[in-house]
């Protein structure tokens, strides 16, 4: 089973999401069974599509824009494919970024650009980094197994006067998070906010769904923001134009479509 | 402050009452003091420079923060490289730290199949273990000369791991961070030897030292005061009081430091020292004329009254004096100093309002309900005595001598002091032994250079820094500034882009060039941040690449290596090398801020002379109430502090935020001196209208008060000198041989100029007092033989006062 725990801020990027409407919480549920649930909300779609724009604001409050197109498509049990097209900055445009996923497994990811026009796989050495300048990192960005964390239901608690659950997870290996705790809707299970605490347990950033859209029956997140608090640097990032189920083809996902551009 | 007085003898359980109240409150504030050594804070107060400095490094990633330096005869064996992993392993599960970076992690760029690739020198987690693994490592460090001088040396006996903080870690938590470190590396000692240094390690243990150097300094100045107090009152009592009151001075001013979130720098350090060494004269001063009233027999309340009431004018004189030239320092541009300057004031006047109502609500509390004390007058040796005589004499009878030979000292001094150097160098600072100067001193012989240095090209808007014109330029005032002497490394974006083009074309060293595509550029570097290089880049750029830096490390923070590199990227900039989109290009760096203090420090020097002058003038021209004394009395103090400068000049010690405040504190102190002198010249002059016969009193009285506390005060400032800092040591001997100069000056060329020219007082002659001003040749002077009872009558009371 995978779960994109952490948040799923990337939800939209490598996770698909699914049709089921919400179901009404038991009281009794476990943490596991909350996260599950959570994450089988917003992994329903078979595929997506959408337009992204990321903002990138520093400390003093100056901000850099970037777009770029993704497509998630499922890839069997436990595998995923998703392809990012850059659009701006401008030097940097066409610029594409491929990704597969398979449980078990290291990513694979493949780096196309067009000055170079050529196809550069990386090594998946450098997750912990900033991707795009952003403040999430590639892991923040990947999907994450489940059964990788530890769950404890800490309380309930209120976020913008929606009740919540409040989650605890904890890796049982510690790569970059020693501790996630997760904001959970008690109506619809769509995560309401995170905070990350680095691997030396210094609490690090918080990420909110700032908005939860209808979309094709899917309560999808359109805009998440992430706030480090180490390095006041926030990000936010916008959802446009999400279509799901749209059967997107296995070639999109490939090196060969990459060098094509959007 | 009469009145004050009476209450403080009439109901001495209010004053001390409040005393301790008001002292409570300041000591519960004192723990709140911040420490920091920060140069920048040196230069705060909307220094432009500083504003650069301070946007340069908000902007760009720190690039290394503390530098660890391991050396052996040859690191390129299995051993030494597991141990570089392990350390680097162990520091970054350090909570305060980002990153580590070392020859093993350091990323390696190189062509491959698919084009290039951008990957850890050696994969992560592993080390080099067989011979093929070791020389495979060694000729990819030996392929690019970034790495050379910054991870490695160039003969592969040393190796370097540079530590980056992360931003929110304090000065305040990296001194046991540095502790952390050494026993870490401890472990790991042999045959690698290990060395930190860095600029951040280096403020750091600026303020660690600093308060080790309080730990010393305050018991050894209550030591010192104790025991001068004691040989001179032998009492209990005359030993236990002033020193409470100095103490509580100190509670105040240092509690009062923390009220005005004024931090503790190498100069407000030694303010216990200065307020202790300089405050007790007004003690010694009120508790002497008690003392000496009570053998005289007016004892009690009514003699302690009198007395307090008699000596309260001339101390009020002496502290406003001091205070005033304190003051002066206020004035200055570097805030260390505007700090040291209020902060002393206050303390020299709260000392001083304590010695007038704390001290006598003591003694009358002492006085009412315990046994009186009469001092027995001890026949000690006297050597004070016939050294007065002998410069009373000399002052009389050559007085164009002594003014032939201050004048002769005067300008050897001018002289002197034109080449008297400034610097703000941290590292100098410490002593020559201290394990972070050695630490340093290896370090920067065997890499590049653990001073930092940068040069900002700020360009017209976001991505920018990207254009191929932007980066040749950099590229092109890089290698001139690799020209310069004690530059030893260079590192921009340039040789990344250059690495990356190189490696994309086969490793063909031709093309070791920046692409001519801006496209190219901005993907390479994209390419880099996806490849785990993302933080590194920070260092380069700025969040928008709208502005990028040149690095340089350097082997010396001098302020004069700052001028060069600033000449070098002005004229760089000047001559038109760089393209229109380039606005600016910034030389920031700790060392220009060095620049920039010396330039101010010389200038807030010559302002603070100067109104401390004038502010003194003034008073005693108030005090007197005539202007001309007022000139008179800054008569010995110009010899003394240009001598001061003259030593400096000479013996290489240079101006710096501690050498700073000798002139004032000479001028605080030596104007004392003065008005005693002449306060007791004009009374003599009054009555007997005989100036050598007054001259020859005035020494033989206030002498033995002045050489007294000059000697005392020296000896105050001497504790200074096993300071942990070059600087304060340095500062200590100093003000002990301005307190000797001023006192001596004070007692020969004030006199000399006295005789030589004598100023006219009868127009402010002291009531009821008439008197035909006769002056006399030097020939017809009163000699020792000669002196008038009054003399005699003082003999016995070292400390007693006769102004008024």
């Amino acid at each position: 089973m995978r779960c994109s725990v952490a948040l799923v801020l990337a939800a939209f990027v490598c996770a698909v999401l699914l049709l089921t409407p919400a179901s009404v919480a038991r009281a009794e549920m476990s943490a596991y069974d909350i996260v599950k649930k959570s994450e089988d909300l917003l992994d329903q779609a078979d595929d997506s599509i959408a337009e992204m724009l990321m903002v990138l604001i520093n400390k003093k409050g100056d901000r850099r824009e970037r777009t770029l197109n993704a497509s998630v498509k499922k890839a069997g049990e436990g595998a995923s494919k998703s392809i990012l097209f850059f659009n701006t900055p401008a030097d940097v445009k066409g610029t594409s970024f491929l990704v597969w996923t398979e449980e078990g497994k290291d990513d694979q990811q493949w780096l196309y650009l067009p000055a170079l026009q050529r196809v550069r796989q990386i090594s998946s050495s450098g997750k912990g980094e900033s991707f795009m300048g952003t403040e999430l990192t590639f892991f923040d960005m990947g999907s994450h197994d489940a059964d990788d964390y530890t769950f404890t239901h800490l309380k309930e608690e209120e976020i913008d006067g929606e009740p919540c659950y409040v989650i605890e997870a904890i890796p049982k290996k510690v790569e970059f998070y020693s501790k996630i705790i997760l904001w959970i809707r008690k109506g619809n299970f769509i995560p309401a906010q995170a905070d990350f605490f680095d691997k030396k347990g210094t609490y690090e950033k918080r990420g909110t769904f700032k908005e939860v859209q209808d979309i094709q029956g899917i309560n999808t997140p359109t805009a998440i923001e992430m706030h480090n608090v180490i390095n006041g640097r926030t990000t936010l990032i916008e959802l446009k134009n999400v279509v799901y189920n749209s059967g997107l083809s296995d070639d999109i996902f490939t090196q060969r479509y990459m060098k094509r551009g959007k | 402050m009469k009145r004050i007085i009476g209450f403080s003898i009439g109901h001495p359980w209010w004053v001390i009452a409040i005393v301790l109240g008001v002292t409570v409150f300041f000591a519960f504030q004192i723990p709140k003091v911040k420490i920091d050594p920060r140069i920048e804070i040196v230069l705060r107060d909307n220094n432009p420079v500083e504003a650069l400095y301070s946007e340069n490094k908000e902007a760009f990633a720190s690039y290394v923060d503390i530098l660890i330096g391991m050396l052996s005869t040859d690191i390129y064996t299995p051993s030494s490289l597991a141990k570089i992993r392990e350390i680097a392993g162990e520091i970054e599960g350090m909570p305060e730290v980002r990153k580590v970076t070392h020859i093993l992690n350091v990323k390696y760029i190189e062509g491959s199949e698919a084009g290039l690739d951008v990957s850890p020198m050696t994969e992560e987690g592993t080390v080099p273990a067989t011979p093929e693994e070791i020389a495979q490592l060694k000729a990819k460090a030996g392929s690019w000369d970034l790495y050379t001088g910054t991870y490695i040396t160039e003969d592969g006996t040393g190796t370097a791991l540079s530590v980056v903080l992360h931003d929110g870690v304090e000065t305040d938590d990296i001194v046991p961070l540095y502790y952390r470190l050494m026993d870490l590396l401890e472990r790991y000692q042999g045959p690698e030897e290990f060395f930190i240094s860095g600029p951040t390690v280096i403020e750091a243990l600026q303020g660690h030292y600093m308060l080790k150097d309080l730990n010393i300094f305050i018991p050894l100045i209550a030591g010192v005061t104790l025991v001068l107090l004691f040989l001179f009152f032998r009492s209990f009592r005359g030993v236990a009081l002033p020193l409470i009151s100095l103490g509580i001075a100190t509670v105040w001013t240092m509690g009062l430091m923390a009220i005005l979130g004024i931090p503790l720098t190498v100069t407000t350090s030694v303010l216990p020292v200065v307020l202790i060494a300089v405050g007790s004269a007004y003690g010694i001063h009120v508790m002497e004329n008690v003392f000496s009233d009570a053998a005289e027999g007016r004892k009690g309340i009514p003699g302690l009254t009198s007395a307090v009431q008699r000596v309260r004018l001339p101390v009020i004189m002496a502290g406003c004096t001091t205070a005033a030239a304190f003051s002066s320092l206020t004035t200055s541009a570097i805030v260390p100093l505007k700090h040291f300057g209020a902060l002393s004031a206050f303390g020299i006047l709260a000392a001083l309002a304590l010695s007038l109502t704390f001290i006598p609500a003591l003694m009358a509390l002492i006085t009412s309900r315990f046994r009186e004390y009469v001092p027995h007058h001890h026949s000690s040796r006297d050597f004070i005595g016939p050294v007065l005589k002998r410069l009373s004499r000399l002052s009389v009878a050559h007085s164009w001598l002594i003014i032939g030979i201050g004048v002769v000292l005067f300008l050897a001094a001018c002289f002197g002091a034109l080449r008297v150097k400034t610097d703000l160098n941290l590292i100098e600072d410490f002593r020559p032994s201290s394990p972070i100067r050695v630490a340093d001193r290896i370090l920067n012989e065997k890499f590049g250079g653990t001073a930092l240095f940068n040069v900002e090209f700020d360009t017209t808007g976001p991505d920018d820094i990207k254009e191929p014109a932007v980066l040749e330029s950099m590229e092109l005032l890089q290698n001139e500034l690799m020209g310069l002497e004690n530059i030893g490394k260079a590192v921009s974006l340039v040789d990344l882009v250059k690495k990356m083009n190189q490696a994309m074309h086969d490793g063909d060293p031709a093309f070791y060039t920046i692409p001519p595509s801006r496209e190219l550029i901005a993907q390479y570097l994209l390419l880099f941040s996806f490849s785990g290089g993302g933080s590194e880049l920070e260092s380069f750029a700025d969040y928008g690449y709208e502005k990028g830096q040149i690095l340089l490390q350097m082997k010396s923070q001098s302020a004069y290596l700052a001028q060069k590199v600033e000449d070098t990227v002005n004229a760089f900039y000047a001559s038109g090398k760089t393209p229109d989109d380039v606005t600016g290009v910034i030389t920031t760096g700790l060392a220009m801020l060095a620049k920039e203090f010396n330039r101010l420090v010389i200038q807030s020097q010559f302002r603070s002379f100067g109104v401390s002058l004038v502010l003194v003038v003034l008073i005693t021209a108030l005090i007197f109430r005539s202007f001309k004394l007022g000139l008179y009395s800054v008569i010995p103090l110009v010899v003394p502090v240009v001598l001061n400068f003259g030593i400096m000049g000479f013996a290489g010690i240079k101006l710096n935020a501690a050498t700073a405040i000798i002139a004032s504190l000479g001028i605080g102190m030596g104007i004392d001196y003065s008005i005693h002198v002449l306060s007791r010249y004009r009374h003599e002059i009054h009555v007997h209208d005989d100036v050598p016969r007054a001259i020859d009193i005035a020494l033989n009285t206030s002498g033995r008060a002045i050489l007294y506390n000059a000697l005392a005060v020296a000896v105050g400032f001497l504790v200074l000198v096993p300071s942990n800092f070059v600087i304060i040591s340095e500062l200590g001997i100093l003000v002990a041989l301005i307190m000797i100069t001023t006192s001596l000056a004070s007692l020969t060329i004030l006199p000399a100029t006295l005789m030589v020219l004598p100023p006219d007082l009868s127009r402010d002659m002291e009531p009821g007092v008439v008197t035909i001003r006769v002056v006399k040749t030097p020939a017809a002077s009163v000699t020792g033989e000669k002196a008038p009872d009054a003399v005699r009558n003082e003999k016995e009371k070292p400390y007693r006062e006769v102004v008024q």
